[in-house]
């Protein structure tokens, strides 16, 4: 792909001397059509509490995307881009990034604002707005175009928050016949109208989420065919539940108090290969808070045949969650994708990709002295077109 | 009168040995750097890595500013014997590299000739030619056949 040299070295006077600067702009559109083929939503909880049309599937976590039981919807899935960067000189540049998704109306938000100081050809510092480099796909998790599925798997990538205001740190250099980059960030998030607790899980008037002192590292060694990764994150949680009987302005105000200062800790390893054609992936993570763990899991397959690529992929999470729990036991919210996709790229900078997911959803909930599932077991197939320019 | 033959035979040889290398030689894809560049030879590795902007530097720690074709049977050849990737998935590379924020993809000319004239005016510049179009302004650092 080419980014695009918009206002190429325009040169700024400043008296003397000269100083360069070059625009740079790029984006991408994922249009992407899918719908429900059949599945179980009998006591499934976002059927029978949070009144979704099941079965259904949750293609997008974080902003709500969910295909439901009524037909071909276009929404879920699809979402647009752009980003632009102003480079001055070599040592300096600032990044800005909208994107838009399906799942929020497309209303555009901005995903990153960022000034870059390349302190030396190893190290760079960044501060400002960044995506929150949990997972492998995480900085470019929307971009249609750069994986092979329709969407990575929400049974890894399905968390509240997505970016994160702060200072990061990358050192790349040469290992052996290898490279290798450390990274390092530190910062906050805070989001007082949090759809995807609340449309997803929690159903309440609003649902207040603040991460503060996250501080995260990763590293990623690439070898030719090979990428392996490691990811280290802690912070701290605070969540507050807005019910619609408060009437309260301020977050700060909001009387139910879900957790407060709460550590969490994250933990990642992803493993990549790329040789000749055939391309397997895996990724592990563990989320510890006080009362609450997570586990997610990705194994997936592929074989690129020419233009084609097919795979077939499977993912898994499994977490202990009290407050879903009863007197006797936790909740326990269990999901399984079994994903078959084929990836077209029929063009330079276009793909189609097809795809058909079957999830199994094993979970067990305890609302109000009832049992349910979380979204019932669900077969979606989704067809989308991924342009980048 | 043997070694008339002999004679004869050595240069019928030697015909067929330079007609059948020359087809071979104007075929070879060559990675080029500025003269003032110090570094003699680069290994297939870190051709692979600066181009994919792994690394910023060469080995020696100097920046490197890599450009590329935008298209065409040279660009073809490069992305597959250095880089091991096709169009599309080198493009799909890219597309995780740009809206992720690490790396910009190298900057890209539409002739050889372009690239030869930016990398001969350019003290940090790596680019790639076909091995017929070098000359003094520039200097070979990787080859392949």
């Amino acid at each position: 792909m080419k980014y695009h040299k918009g206002l190429l070295t325009a040169l700024v006077l400043i008296s003397a001397p000269v100083a360069a600067v070059e625009f740079d702009y790029g984006g991408y559109v994922s249009v992407v059509a899918g719908g429900i083929l059949g599945g179980d939503d009998s006591g499934s909880y976002l059927s029978d509490v949070l009144g979704y049309d099941c079965p259904c599937f949750i293609a997008d976590y974080t902003d709500v995307g969910v295909y439901e039981d009524n037909g071909v919807s276009f929404k879920p899935d699809s979402a647009y881009g752009l980003k632009g960067q102003a480079v001055f000189h070599d040592d300096f540049s600032i990044t800005a990034q909208i994107e838009g998704k399906g799942g929020n109306d497309f209303k555009p938000k901005l995903s990153q604002l960022f000034a870059r100081w390349n302190v030396n050809n190893q190290l760079s510092i960044d501060v400002g707005r960044k995506a929150l480099p949990l997972y492998f796909y995480s900085d470019f998790i929307n971009v249609g175009y750069a994986y092979p599925w329709i969407r990575p798997t929400g049974d890894i990538y399905g968390w509240p928050l997505a970016s994160y205001n702060g200072i990061s740190m990358a050192y790349s250099d040469d290992l052996g016949e290898g490279s290798y980059t450390i990274s390092a960030w530190y910062g906050a998030e805070e989001d007082d109208d949090n759809r995807a607790y609340n449309e997803i899980y929690w159903g309440a008037e609003r649902y207040y989420i603040k991460w503060d002192n996250i501080l995260g590292g990763s590293i990623e060694y690439n070898y030719d065919w090979l990428t392996l990764r490691a990811v280290v994150m802690s912070n701290k949680s605070t969540e507050r539940a807005q019910w619609a009987e408060d009437d309260v302005d301020d977050p700060a105000d909001i009387i139910e108090v879900v957790s407060d200062d709460v550590d969490q800790k994250f933990y990642g390893l992803a493993l990549m290969i790329d040789y000749e054609n055939i391309l397997f992936q895996t990724e592990y993570n563990q989320f510890d808070a006080d009362d609450f763990d997570s586990k997610g899991y990705l194994f997936a397959l592929g074989y690129r045949y020419k233009q084609l690529t097919p795979m077939i992929s499977f993912s898994r999470y499994s977490d202990n969650d009290p407050s879903f729990g009863n007197d006797e036991q936790d909740g326990h919210q269990v999901n399984n994708t079994l994903s078959y996709s084929l990836r077209w790229d029929f063009m330079r900078s276009t793909a189609v990709t097809l795809q058909y997911d079957v999830l199994t959803d094993d979970t067990i909930w305890f609302e109000e002295g009832e049992q349910y599932t979380f979204t019932g077991d669900s077969k979606v197939l989704a067809m989308g077109v991924d342009y980048v320019f | 009168m043997f070694s008339k033959y002999s004679s004869l035979l050595k240069i019928c040889t030697t015909v067929l040995f330079i007609s059948s290398i020359s087809p071979l030689s104007q075929a070879e894809l060559v990675v080029i750097v500025n003269p003032e560049n110090t570094l003699t030879t680069l290994s297939h590795a870190s051709v692979r890595k600066i181009f994919l902007r792994k690394v910023k530097s060469f080995p020696d720690g100097t920046l490197a500013r890599p450009s590329e074709l935008e298209s065409g049977n040279e660009r073809d050849k490069f992305n597959t014997k250095f880089l091991k990737k096709t169009e599309s998935s080198l493009s799909s590379y890219w597309a995780r590299m740009l809206f992720s924020g690490k790396a910009n993809p190298p900057r890209q000319f539409n002739s050889q000739k372009a690239i030869k004239t930016y990398v001969a005016s350019t003290p940090d510049a790596i680019g790639y030619i076909d091995s017929s179009n070098v000359d003094s302004s520039i200097k070979v650092i990787a080859v392949h056949k």
